[in-house]
This record gives C-alpha cells, structure tokens and sequence, in this order.
C-alpha cells in the first residue's frame, strides 16, 4: 500500500510541477473563485445578521425583556425593582416602560401608534434611540407636551421612507401633533424631535416622558407595561433571568432572541438562498475539477497505457490523479480563504454593505469555513475519481494506440 | 519456459471476424534469445502483446514456468508483468514528463524490492546501454535511438526474466538499429535474459538464436 501512494505522490508531482502551467493556474484560480464565492454570501448573511441583532437590541428590545406574569397588565412597584436590577452584577441599565394604544394626527393625516412612557435617563442607558435623532432633540426628564416620533410614524417628506404612504408624511421637529389616546384623552404636542433607528418596528413608536405618561394615565404613577434590561458584554442573560426572578415572583422574562422574529423569518430566508448557491458553486467547482481531469485523461491516455503496461498498478495511476485534484482544491481553499479574510474583508469594512438597518460587514466563522473546504474536498475527490476510473476501464492497447 | 498452446486471437464480432492468430504452439527455453518475423499484418505484434500480457488471447495457453498466466486477473498480470516481464515499444513509449532516469526507475519504486536502490540500479542501467551521461535528459531531448536504449533499460529494471521487443528498430537509423540490437544481444548474453523480438528485416535473424516466422497469423516456420 505504501509503494501504491509512494509512486502515485511521485506520478502527481511530476505532473503538477512539469504540467501545463496555465491549466494548472487557471483551475486554481477558479478553485480560488469558488472558495471565495463559498464565504461571501454566508459571510454576508453573517453580517447582515449580526448587525440586524445589534440594532433589535439596541433601539427595541434590550438584551432581557421583564413583563408582568399572567393575567397582570402591568407590574407594580417598578421604581424599587429597577434599581435591584441594575444593581446585580452583569446588569448596565433597565428602564420601565409603559404603553399605550394612540392615534396621532396632522393636517388630514391620521396614524394610529402605540405610545410610550420612558424615563429618558433611564432608557438612554439601555437603548441607543437617542443616538439616532435625525431632527430636534432628544427628551429631558421634566418634559411635559413633548413628543419623540420615529421617521416611519413622522414622515419628515422621506418619500423613499419604507412606511411613508401610511405615516403622517410632513411633520418635523416643532410641528404640533395632537395625540388621542385609547383612554378617550385628547392632547396636543409639540414634536421635539424625530429618529430614524434603521429598524422599522423602533421607527414607528412615539416617546413621552413618564412625567408625560403619568399626566394621561394617573393610576399607573410606580408601574410598569414591562422593564428593558441591558447587559455587560458577554453576560449570560440567563443567569441575570434567574437574579431578577429571585427578587420577584411575579415577572415573566424574555430573551431579545426570543423576540426577533422577523430578524428570525429573515435570516432564515437568507439561509435558504446561501445554499441553492452553495450548491451551485459546489457543483461548478465539481464540474471545473471534472474537466480538468477528464481533458487530461484523455491526453494522456497513451501515457496512462503505457505507464499500466510497464507494471504501474492502476490504483497507483488512479491516486495520483486524486491526489492532484486535492492539491488544486487546497491551493484553491488556502488562497480563496486567505484572499477573502485579508482582502475582501477588509476593502468591504471601508466601504460596507449598507442595509436598511445599517451596515452589514462581512464575517467568517471557522466551524463554517472547515465544513466548506471538508465538502470542496470530497467535490474534487469524486469529480476527479469519475474520468480517471473510466480511463482505467479501457483495455491496456486500446488506451495506447486508441 | 515459456510455453504457447493453440494460441488463437479473433477481431471483430459478428460476421467480421479477422484471424489474427491461428492455432499457435512453440516454446522458448529460458536464455533463448528468439525472433518473431512475418510480414506487415501477419500477426507478430499480436503476437508479442499476448506473450507481454498486454493483451488477452481468444483462446489457447500461454504458460510461464508451469503457470497458465492466460487465465489470471489484470492485477496478477499487473504484478507478473512488474516481476518477470519486460516490455519494449515500437514507439520508445516514454513518459514525457519524466527524465531518462525516472522513466528507468519508475517500474523499481512500483516494485519495492527489500534491499534494492532502485535509483542506483537505474543509473547502472542507463550506464549499460551507454546512456550514462544522459541520465537527466527528457524524452524529447533524446534521439530515437537514445529513447529506445533507455526503453529497454527501463524493461530490465526490475530484472526479468523475459523481455520482449516490438520491432525496436522500426523508427531507427541503421547505426542506432545496430547499438540497439547489440544492446539486447549484450543483455542476453551477459545477464541470460530471455529476448523475444519482432522484426520485419530478414538482416535480423542474424541476432536470434531461435525463429518463429508468422504468415496470415499462422506459423509457418519455427527453428534456428
């Protein structure tokens, strides 16, 4: 067996190293394309994913969802369950929000929301919406008649917005909407500014200050529709779950990916589209190995019949030929695999994808990058086995003199 | 001993069927050094590529010390051809990609002996055949006469038993015709191998010490 693989290494070397330079190159090459095609689009959807998480949780969710446990509306007590919450270790910020069902309405349009009570401070620590204000400013803790509209509720005349057509199309920061609450109350207010997240679910939400909220809806003065909590960096959200439950009974906890799914319906369909394109570039790096292999064979057939015919066993003849697919295929895969990680990686960093809900930079994850290049190599392997087993079939005379 | 037993090869199927061999029975003792002669189409390659194990007979024997080898599987006839047998094109059939010596020590790395530098033994070889100097060359770097000379030192690589030469000469000029056949002669006499050639020159029985003459695939002469 030794002898077998020791001839047929010697038979693919000299072969590679005095080979036809420019298919050797150019099946590389190919290889190369396919590698890199291979990365881009999961890499892409990594980033793409990555970055839609970022922004849910961020402008959204926060990183723990806390709300009130069964038949409950709202939880009570909040001012004291905050602070125990920020104070356990891992915990950044929480802030307590409170909902309410609203139409606001401008000129002849009318849009129906859900407005939201915040303590400004607060959620300025757990969320990034005040990063985003595209007009005006942000809310200061003693605002009263003031109101913080997302850009898909606003309009801001953003014809090329994705909810335009249904927003209130024209208001701008300092313009007075009037907001007719679920309750019955009807109030004016001038719109302090206006933000554009990125994330739609975000961009249609409008802001008062809880000192606002309390004004319209007394009775929920200290309660809460539900706590927003951020985490440090690497915190396991499930062991903060299980702190905060031990203070209280009466909470239900939600993960921000158990509340993604959108970003989850979407992420799934990009997965769906990464491989019917895997497959497609698997296929054309199975058929490029394949062609190469096959024009080769039929070349050297003569060389092939007369290698069998001085004693060159044929498994000794068919290795060799896999053992030269394999070297095009790592080549491929190194360079494909470096070329992408120091150079599309970082061209596409300077200049990125830009998504509606931000930039979306391309990422590699080595579990994917081993089970990609495994399956490059299994592709080669067997479209090169395919035409040298068939040359191998032919009688020893007929592969010398045809 | 190599023994040949009603040897008889048919081309075509159906209706067209060409008698290549007909009914063929001779024996060669071993050291002989024999030629196999005829006219074009009489059937000496054929014939030559049945006793080479190249190809397999339609029906007959073919016996190698006892051993009906007609019968064996590719693989054993692989090996037995890598053992015992040496084969010498028409066309020099070398490997392109390969020097003078690697195209001489290719069939010893595919043997493995225990013991035996396969890469030495190359070196003597082509040394042999007067080719020591040439040894890295190319195929395409060597004359005809040269590829031969190196054809037949990678046929003794392995020292066989029997080699076989399928008009060695028929691509030669007169003065490389000669070296080659003095070559076979030499390695017959010196190192007792077995040589059976194919010639169509009556001027080369002179190198033979048995002769098989072939006629429309039959033998019609056999003797010295």
């Amino acid at each position: 067996m030794t002898r077998l693989f020791r001839v047929a290494a010697f038979l693919a070397l000299k072969s590679i190293v005095r080979g036809n330079v420019g298919v050797i190159v150019l099946t590389i090459f190919m290889l190369i394309l396919v590698t890199m095609n291979l990365l881009f689009v999961p890499g892409l959807i990594n980033g793409a994913t990555v970055s839609m998480n970022t922004i849910l949780v961020k402008t959204y969710s926060g990183d723990i969802i806390i709300e009130p446990k069964g038949d409950d509306t709202v939880i009570s007590h909040v001012d004291d369950l905050v602070r125990s919450i920020e104070s356990i270790d891992g915990v950044v910020a929480a802030s307590a929000r409170n909902n309410i069902n609203a139409y606001v309405t401008f000129e002849d349009e009318r849009v129906s929301c859900v407005v939201t009570g915040i303590d400004p401070v607060q959620d300025r620590a757990v969320f990034e919406v005040a990063e985003s204000l595209i007009e005006g400013r942000y809310l200061d803790s003693r605002d009263r008649g003031q109101i913080l509209l997302g850009v898909q509720l606003a309009g801001a005349d953003l014809k090329d917005i994705e909810l335009y057509s249904s927003s209130l199309r024209h208001v701008h920061a300092d313009d007075k909407v009037v907001v007719t609450y679920s309750s019955g109350i009807e109030k004016q207010y001038t719109v302090k500014g206006i933000f554009d997240t990125g994330f739609i679910q975000t961009d249609v939400q409008a802001f008062v200050t809880d000192l606002e909220f309390n004004s319209v809806m007394p009775n929920m003065n200290n309660k809460a529709s539900s706590i927003r909590v951020r985490l440090e960096e690497g915190v396991d959200p499930d062991r903060i779950i299980g702190r905060i439950a031990s203070l209280r009974g009466d909470l239900d906890f939600q993960t921000w990916d158990e509340t993604a799914g959108l970003v989850e319906s979407m992420t799934e369909s990009f997965v769906l589209i990464n491989q019917i394109l895997n497959v497609v570039n698997y296929l054309i790096a199975g058929i490029t190995v394949f062609i190469v292999t096959y024009v080769d064979v039929i070349n050297r057939r003569r060389q092939i019949g007369i290698q069998r015919a001085i004693g060159i066993k044929s498994r000794s003849i068919t290795i060799s030929y896999l053992i030269r697919a394999l070297f095009y295929a790592i080549v491929g895969l190194i360079i494909g695999i470096l070329a992408f990680k120091y150079i599309i990686i970082p061209i596409e960093a300077r200049h990125p994808f830009e998504f509606p809900f931000g930039p979306a930079y391309l990422t590699t994850k080595p579990a994917y990058t081993a089970r990609m290049a495994f399956v490059l190599l299994v592709v080669s392997f067997v479209a090169a086995f395919i035409p040298v087993w068939r040359v191998m079939r032919i009688k020893i005379l007929d592969a010398i003199w045809g | 001993m190599l023994e040949v037993r009603n040897l008889a090869k048919i081309y075509g199927l159906g209706e067209v069927q060409v008698r290549a061999l007909d009914d063929i029975s001779f024996s060669i003792s071993d050291g002989d050094m024999v030629c196999i002669m005829g006219k074009s189409g009489s059937g000496k390659s054929t014939l030559l590529r049945q006793l080479g194990l190249l190809d397999r007979p339609t029906s007959g024997d073919i016996i190698i010390d006892n051993e009906v080898v007609t019968k064996l599987s590719d693989d054993a006839r692989a090996t037995l051809r890598l053992q015992h047998l040496g084969y010498v094109f028409q066309e020099y059939a070398l490997l392109a990609e390969l020097t003078a010596h690697e195209n001489v020590f290719l069939p010893g790395m595919m043997l493995g002996e225990k013991g035996v530098d396969f890469k030495k033994r190359a070196k003597e070889l082509l040394e042999l055949v007067g080719l020591g100097r040439r040894i890295h060359h190319y195929p395409k770097e060597l004359s005809g006469g040269e590829q031969q000379r190196v054809a037949i030192a990678r046929a003794l690589i392995n020292n066989p038993r029997i080699i076989f030469a399928d008009e060695p000469c028929a691509n030669l000029d007169t003065i490389s015709s000669k070296k080659v056949m003095e070559t076979l002669v030499n390695l017959n006499q010196e190192m007792k191998v077995t040589v059976i050639f194919v010639s169509h020159d009556p001027d080369d029985k002179k190198y033979a010490r048995g002769l098989i003459v072939l006629s429309d695939g039959k033998m019609v002469k056999e003797g010295s």
